[in-house]
């Protein structure tokens, strides 16, 4: 009686061990599903990342090249200014005036529709680096640009997922121990219940930990 | 045999049945679970490569409009404004080779032909219709199935994820029909019970996940969806509506489709419309931070303060970066009579913006380009609605009525003049000098008078003509005001905003180089070319010295004739 007893209890042992080897078999495939869905989400915003990129570094490019031309009508404008200055007067003056008239309204014309003139800094230079920097921050706020994180969650997921197969490793050395106990007689059937129950009771708190800190 | 031995025997065969079915079972759920997990590569794989084929298009397209825009555009425009010097100097001959080619480089360019150009017009070419046609349409569709492809990838990833669970159980059951073979008595009926019922549940679950419908957007309403983006980009927002209703027609609680229709009929006027369909993308699943920021400012346009109160603080939770949503919510609580709390979420949204400021520089970065149009807007929209208050509503303006404004008009109008200026300063304090506006005392400006030099026939000044409205024509204005209390050397901005917007071609930036009191009069000025004038317009002027608005008028420049 006393060793059906023994035996109804290492069944059910086996059976606990066989219930929470598969509920971490399942945490796992779990966590490894979700790292390949986080690789997936980093995938795609770094497809967003380089589309963004791209896309501002030829806006920028456009700017500048548009504030080159300005510059060049800008600064004829102000050579056409010290010639004037330099002649005194008569109809040499009056075309240069003219021509200066012409230079800076087209300088104008340039400014008001082919680049944003916020970027005009005091001393005539363009601020290429602080339009770039604006509209890198825009498109981070605006979509989702940064891969590193989904990559990072994706590479937590995969140790979550390794580190609960190896508490299966432990779950099949208690289930191994626990059949050992069934089909033993003898003392030694004890030792292998009680070697069981530390496996089965470790595995069961690695997984759990492993659950909750990641 | 005893009847203990047949009983055994029986129990035995029926454990040897059960193990089979459920073997046959779990390879059927194995299949399910291997097929679903290839469809879910399968629709992953399709979503990539839709990802990427979108990119290439919205790369490609936005590579050739920047470059017809700036090739072939600019350099007509300069040949125009040449053409135009010549005929202003009277050199026809010198005008009409401009012209001839210009006229040659306009056949060059598509987005100089005449389905996107109209020279007479005086406008610059459609270029959002230019896009539209060139890749907006293109790569609003294959983002759409890049999307509907990572929805079906995640369905089929749940579905094999479930099917792993199934296979669990079922392998636990198996583990419990075995045990049931080594015991006797109670303990294996209740194995065997308990076996029998997890694989029931597991027949019944796998059902129920294989009848559950994957979601699906046909390309019927991707098509008409990606038509009204590209229609809604070049401000046709009608034919976009229709669009929009065809899309929805085909999948109907399409979010992006009511999103986007809430869009359009916002742009044609059309607020409980555009209201109704944001209502409807948030409950179909827009829970983003841009559809609840529109759907704030609508309950806001529409008198619904309490509603905007209640949507504004929810999108702030989910990002309270968002200042332009920040400085709505403040807005929408004055306007709901809580001017405490209004102020102090105004107080908040300088505070943040301040913060944001600080934190790029030290990151050696810039705040978004957007955060200076959220400053900028946010303290257009007091202005807007302080000129709805008063009877005087602006066309570009939009604020609610006031008959549904809840505050004491009084104390709205006072707390609302004390906001204006608050951001006023911290906008140009931040842009300007990258710091809070300094706690220095502000200068007095009187009320600003505009006018025009008049000059006697030897060209000396003799006066200015003053008024509030001038003849289409003007090339020079003089703001004349009267100061004191200025500082020799402090930050000197002036801003020029027409009809609502800032000309930032017309900011001037310097430093204060008059006396602490005195007058002054200011020129704001296209006299350095004969080629410009003033267009016609409301125009508004506002003066900063040391980051403080100290000075804010308005003329108006009237329309051609």
């Amino acid at each position: 009686m006393k060793t059906e007893g023994f035996k109804t209890f290492t069944a059910i042992m086996i059976a606990l061990v066989t219930i929470a080897s598969a509920l971490v078999a399942w945490r796992a495939a779990v966590a490894s599903s979700e790292a390949s869905q986080a690789d997936f989400s980093g995938l795609a915003a770094a497809i967003n990342a380089e589309q963004e990129q791209v896309l501002n570094d030829i806006t920028v490019s456009v700017h500048y090249q548009a504030f080159l031309a300005y510059t060049r009508y800008n600064e004829l404008g102000y050579k056409l200014q010290d010639a004037i200055d330099a002649a005194g007067g008569g109809d040499t003056v009056a075309s240069l005036k003219q021509l200066k008239s012409d230079v800076w309204g087209i300088a104008y014309g340039l400014q008001s529709i082919f680049f944003p003139s916020r970027y005009l800094r005091p001393d005539g230079t363009y601020d290429s680096q602080r339009e770039i920097q604006e509209k890198t921050a825009e498109s981070e706020r605006k979509q989702d640009t940064k891969p590193d994180l989904h990559f990072s969650r994706a590479d937590d997921l995969r140790l979550k997922a390794d580190l609960l197969v190896v508490t299966l490793i432990f779950l099949g050395v208690s289930f191994w121990m626990f059949t050992c106990a069934q089909i033993l007689r003898g003392t030694m059937k004890y030792a292998f219940a009680v070697g069981g129950m530390f496996f089965l009771a470790a595995s069961v708190m690695g997984a759990s930990l492993i659950e909750i800190l990641m | 045999m005893n009847q203990t031995q047949a009983s055994e025997e029986r129990s035995e065969n029926l454990v040897a049945f059960l193990i089979a079915t459920v073997a046959v079972l779990a390879a059927v759920i194995t299949f399910l679970q291997t097929y679903s997990s290839g469809k879910g590569d399968e629709a992953d794989r399709a979503s990539t490569q839709f990802a990427l084929q979108a990119m290439q298009v919205r790369t490609g397209g936005e590579t050739r409009a920047s470059h017809e825009w700036q090739g072939a555009y600019q350099t007509w425009y300069e040949l125009d404004l040449q053409a135009l010097a010549a005929d202003l100097a009277g050199d026809k001959a010198a005008a009409d080779r401009f012209r001839l080619v210009r006229d040659r480089i306009a056949g060059l360019s598509p987005i100089l032909s005449s389905k996107y150009f109209d020279p007479a017009s005086g406008e610059t070419p459609d270029y959002y219709g230019y896009q539209a046609d060139t890749y907006i349409v293109d790569s609003t569709r294959l983002s759409e199935k890049f999307a509907a492809y990572n929805e079906i990838g995640d369905a089929w990833d749940d579905r094999s994820k479930a099917f792993i669970v199934n296979l669990t159980l079922l392998a636990v059951s198996l583990a419990l029909f075995g045990l049931s073979t080594t015991i006797s008595g109670f303990m294996r009926t209740a194995f065997i019970v308990l076996g029998s019922v997890i694989s029931l549940v597991v027949l019944a679950w796998a059902f129920v996940v294989m009848l559950r419908p994957l979601p699906a957007l046909p390309d019927t309403a991707i098509e008409a969806y990606s038509q009204g983006v590209g229609l809604a980009s070049r401000g046709d927002y009608s034919a976009a509506v229709q669009q929009f209703d065809a899309a929805l027609a085909a999948k109907p609680g399409y979010a992006n489709a009511l999103y986007e229709r809430g869009n359009s009929h916002f742009w044609i006027g059309d607020y409980p419309a555009s209201l109704a369909d944001y209502e409807a993308a948030v409950r179909a699943g827009r829970t983003d931070t841009n559809a609840g920021w529109n759907l704030g400012w609508t309950y806001y346009l529409l008198g619904r303060f309490d509603d905007a109160i209640r949507v504004d603080r929810a999108v702030l939770e989910q990002d309270p970066s968002l200042i332009g949503v920040q400085f709505n919510l403040a807005l929408a609580l004055m306007v709901n009579g809580q001017l405490q709390e209004a102020e102090a979420e105004y107080q908040k949204g300088v505070d943040q913006a301040i913060r944001e400021m600080s934190n790029a520089q030290q990151a050696g970065t810039q705040p978004p380009s957007s955060f200076w149009d959220y400053m900028d807007a946010s303290a257009a929209d007091i202005d807007n609605l302080l000129n709805e208050m008063s009877g005087n509503p602006k066309p570009w303006g939009q604020a609610p009525t006031p008959t549904t404004i809840r505050a004491d008009q009084l104390q709205l109008r006072a707390l609302a003049d004390k906001m204006f200026y608050l951001l006023k300063d911290t906008t140009v304090a931040l842009e300007f000098t990258g710091n809070a506006a300094p706690q220095t005392p502000r200068g007095i400006a009187t009320a600003f008078q505009f006018g025009q030099e008049e000059l006697d026939e030897k060209g000396n000044f003799v006066r200015y003509n003053t008024a509030t409205s001038f003849a289409f024509g003007l090339n020079e204005i003089q703001v004349l005001f009267d100061y004191s209390g200025m500082k020799k050397g402090a930050l000197e901005v002036w801003k020029v905003y027409r009809d609502g917007v800032e000309d930032p071609t017309l900011r001037v930036i310097g430093d204060w180089q008059l006396e602490e009191s005195g007058s002054a009069a200011k020129p704001i000025s296209y006299a350095y070319s004969d080629l410009f004038v003033f267009s016609s317009g409301r125009y508004t002027v506002e003066f900063y010295e040391d980051s403080h608005l100290i000075g804010r008028g308005i003329f108006t420049v009237e329309e051609k004739k």
